[in-house]
């Protein structure tokens, strides 16, 4: 009996054992890792999280952008930029937060963040985006993933832009077209007393070398 | 001025020239021994950073600049006696403008570099040179201490040149005295010669004036156009201005007090002299005690947010025991000691000089320092403790004006003589007249 009850006792701690410390046996741990791919460090707010069960082919998840613009119709609006996320299995992503960038050149190539979208129904969202100056520029989507059926990817466009935002004119007060002057004033000013301290140098040394007694050569009064 | 007075004048003028006896050496290597010393912590802070400093991140403006508005104040007090006392025709001037325009030129060389010292980085000075912005006070006072020194060195070179010939008559023949003779411009004592001289002289003398006023205000909107609490101050550019007015007569006074002692010239740089030098000092004294009043009554009345913390670490605060002083002993005391009748008048004036221009420091110090540590964000207040590195420079640089000073008069007369002979009405005294003189001075 008593080698019964003992059984029973033994096997009770085993199984409460595995209940217990079940997830955090070797076998079945699920590791902590960044939800985010690595690429995805860009952003600030790296999220940490329970990670799905590791995937084996990631090309077999990676999730599809394509990036395109257009002009709007009232050209000073700028440009819709548009990204279309598509599945590995050909369908569009709904509700995936994408993230546009551009690559701007300030102390070295960053990644500067330009705005939040989330897809629709048809896996597309869409920035209406004024380049800030004409001409080139890089800009990066990204879609950070979603549990374990889809996993991060990036589409890629450099917009060749003709129109631009007008460059801010900073507000000015009518003392600004005075105070513009002043420098002028200023130098002006600086100048006629270079000129007089100039002056008073010269002429007298004119006036002294002038007015001196004819001399020999050994600097005596002839 | 008798022909004997004339002579004697003459030969304690001209005494300096070429002499070099002991005690001239043991003051150029003791002197020397400090600038070098100054250099050297330059050198070091160049080298590493200046972080070697007690600059940082809140109180980013110390002892250099301190130091830069000190000295270019006294520049400005040197000049502007000579200006003065030439402009109103004062006869007793003639053996003092020399020791005030010498150190004038002195103590402005000496101050001028302080902004580069205070930079970290002097080679990047050049950057205000060729990038500079019409709107920044640090161009403008780029631009007015540099033309305030070209007017100096020609306010000093002008009443010169007639002493520069007397010296060149007094030597034989040799390099020096054709070196004395391109720079007298062959200066001979005509008629002509005289009217052009008076011409310069008294445009530079005009000039001078305002230039020297210029320079102080602009070191002065330094600190009135920055937002900061005790800076932003419209009365700033004349309370600076008769500061260094005050600091300048005082330095004066010292400078003269010195040379009188040292070259002998007691027969002409009398205790007359201190008590007019101490009649300004008062003058200016009062003159600065009342603005300063105005300055803190209309400032405490209104008890402004950014103002207020200053005032209190100033009156009552950290910065107390500094305030005080200054003004009791550095301010207060020194003219009643010289306004005061009675004997010691010499004495008296050179202690006066001495605290005046200990008190003006601080309150250079009172001025740059708390506007500077009072916290602009809600965070605590800065510190500022000097390291050894800006305390050996300010010694060096303090040192190197009376080496300038003595290496100077080692060259040129200590007194002008012209001058004297021109408030004497003795203007065409014959120069050979004067050979027999200078050869019984010694010219060592």
């Amino acid at each position: 009996m008593k080698k019964l009850v003992c059984a029973i006792v033994a096997l009770g701690i085993i199984g409460l054992s595995v209940v217990v410390a079940g997830p955090f046996a070797a076998g079945t741990r699920t590791p902590r890792v960044a939800t985010q791919p690595a690429d995805a460090g860009h952003d600030h707010g790296t999220v940490v999280g329970l990670a799905p069960a590791p995937i084996t082919d990631p090309a077999a998840t990676a999730a599809r952008l394509v990036v395109t613009a257009q002009p709007f119709e009232k050209t000073e609006r700028g440009y819709a930029l548009q990204v279309n996320i598509v599945a590995p299995d050909g369908k569009p992503v709904a509700d995936a937060q994408v993230k546009f960038y551009e690559l701007v050149d300030l102390f070295g190539t960053r990644e500067m963040l330009l705005a939040a979208a989330t897809t629709d129904g048809r896996g597309a969202a869409s920035y209406g985006y004024l380049p800030a100056h004409p001409g080139s520029h890089p800009l990066i989507v990204r879609f950070t993933g979603r549990d374990r059926t889809l996993t991060a990817g990036e589409g890629r466009l450099t917009l060749e832009a003709t129109v631009s935002a007008e460059r801010p004119a900073p507000e000015r007060s009518g003392f600004a077209a005075f105070s513009d002057k002043v420098p002028y004033a200023a130098g002006a000013l600086v100048l006629t007393v270079w000129g007089l301290i100039a002056f008073a140098l010269i002429a007298t040394a004119r006036g002294v070398i002038g007015a001196a007694p004819r001399t020999s050569t050994k600097g005596e009064t002839a | 001025m008798d022909r004997r007075t004339h002579d004697r004048y003459l030969e304690r003028a001209m005494w300096s020239i070429g002499r070099g006896d002991r005690n001239f050496w043991i003051a150029v290597v003791g002197l020397g021994t400090l600038v070098a010393a100054g250099i050297y912590a330059w050198i070091y802070q160049i080298q590493r950073g200046l972080w070697v400093t007690g600059l940082n991140q809140k109180v980013s403006w110390g002892f250099y600049i301190i130091n830069c508005v000190f000295f270019i104040g006294i520049s400005y007090g040197g000049a502007m006696t000579s200006a003065i006392l030439r402009l109103t025709n004062a006869k007793w001037r003639a053996p003092l403008t020399r020791l005030a325009e010498t150190t004038a030129v002195a103590a402005l060389l000496v101050g001028a570099v302080y902004p580069i010292v205070d930079m970290g980085r002097p080679d990047r000075f050049l950057f205000i040179l060729l990038y500079p912005q019409a709107g920044s006070p640090v161009v403008w006072d780029v631009v007015a201490i540099s033309t305030y020194m070209l007017a100096s060195l020609v306010f000093l070179y002008l009443p010169l040149i007639p002493d520069l010939a007397i010296t060149r008559d007094s030597l034989g023949a040799g390099w020096l005295r054709r070196i004395y003779n391109v720079l007298s411009l062959g200066w001979k004592g005509t008629p002509g010669q005289e009217r052009s001289l008076a011409r310069g002289i008294g445009i530079m003398a005009v000039l001078i004036i305002p230039l020297a006023v210029s320079v102080h205000s602009v070191l002065a909107w330094l600190f009135a156009v920055t937002a900061r609490g005790g800076w932003h101050s419209t009365i700033f550019a004349p309370l600076f201005v008769l500061a260094a007015m005050l600091s300048g007569v005082a330095a004066v006074i010292l400078v003269v007090a010195a040379f009188r002692k040292v070259y002998g010239l007691h027969e002409f740089i009398t205790a007359k002299h201190f008590r007019y030098l101490s009649y300004l000092l008062v003058a200016l004294g009062i003159g600065y005690l009342y603005f300063m009043v105005s300055e803190y009554l209309t400032e405490g009345y209104l008890l402004e947010e950014s103002t207020t913390p200053v005032l209190e670490a100033i009156f009552i605060g950290s910065y107390a025991p500094a305030f005080w002083s200054f003004t009791i002993i550095g301010l207060i005391f020194p003219l009643c000691l010289v306004a005061l009748p009675g004997r010691f008048a010499i004495a008296r004036a050179c202690t006066a000089s001495g605290l005046v221009i200990a008190g003006m420091w601080l309150k250079r110090f009172l001025i740059v320092v708390p506007g500077m540590a009072e916290p602009v964000m809600p965070w605590d207040w800065g510190r500022y403790s000097p390291t050894w590195v800006e305390v050996t420079i300010t010694i060096g640089s303090a040192a190197a004006i009376p080496l300038i000073l003595i290496i100077f008069f080692r060259f040129f007369p200590v007194m002008s003589v012209h001058e004297m002979e021109e408030v004497e009405g003795a203007v065409e005294t014959p120069r050979a007249a004067l050979r027999p003189a200078l050869a019984e001075g010694g010219n060592g």
